[in-house]
């Protein structure tokens, strides 16, 4: 289908590609099926663009590249909404937000992930009861590792 | 919304699973304790305010944010 987005202008996406978050992300919560694009070839930072919204596209990336220990606990409920099954592969990005020109601008919200099922490409923005990740994470200036390099559970969205 | 007064010591039930006690009232101060399923997260409500601000400021990001960075992110 092709998707009229103000920021990014038309484009074509692959309806099989379509993930949809039922309960949308917090704050947009009519805003519920996405598609995750590349913003470069081979970058670790990638959009995800709204396709019910034509003004919505958040930059995303896989917060393992970045903090090899990250893990997001996926609890019952969470993979009740997901329909995740023992077998089934799950995608977590964390949403980026960019305040400036400056690369240290950039923060990354650890706290509340957004897991994505791709078997069932059901997702779900997930607010972490524990305290320990922050919602306002610098980006390391580090090179992040490949994705998907530390754990398989929480890899990138292929 | 439903009101009730509890005392220190006192408990509240949510459904089956869920236990609130109160465990100390202080001057301006109640701390709780919770017992709830595994499956159930529970956070301060600021902490949800703050990811619906958080998500608002970054659905503001520009489309040409990235080409002044070095070492923006890429695999190789």
């Amino acid at each position: 289908m092709r998707i009229e987005n103000t920021k990014l202008g038309d484009i074509e996406v692959d309806d099989a590609r379509i993930v949809t978050l039922p309960e949308g992300i917090l704050g947009f919560s009519d805003a519920r099926r996405y598609v995750v694009l590349d913003i470069r070839k081979g970058s670790n930072l990638k959009w995800l663009l709204s396709v019910d919204r034509p003004e919505l596209a958040l930059v995303v990336t896989d917060p393992c590249a970045w903090f090899p220990d990250y893990r997001m606990p996926l609890t019952d409920s969470d993979a009740e909404a997901l329909a995740f099954l023992e077998e089934d592969e799950l995608s977590v990005m964390a949403i980026v937000t960019v305040r400036g020109r400056r690369r240290e601008d950039t923060t990354v919200n650890l706290r509340a992930p957004i897991a994505v099922n791709l078997r069932t490409l059901l997702g779900k923005q997930v607010v972490l009861s524990e305290d320990r990740w922050g919602i306002q994470v610098p980006l390391p200036v580090k090179t992040p590792s490949p994705s998907g390099a530390t754990d398989r559970r929480a890899a990138g969205l292929r | 919304m439903l009101v009730l007064t509890r005392k220190s010591g006192e408990r509240l039930m949510i459904g089956d699973d869920v236990m609130i006690t109160v465990l100390d009232v202080g001057r301006g101060q109640v701390r709780l304790g919770i017992r709830a399923p595994d499956g159930l997260r529970v956070y301060r409500e600021e902490i949800y305010v703050r990811v619906i601000e958080e998500n608002r400021h970054a659905a503001e990001a520009p489309r040409d944010f990235l080409p002044d960075w070095e070492g923006n992110g890429d695999e190789d």
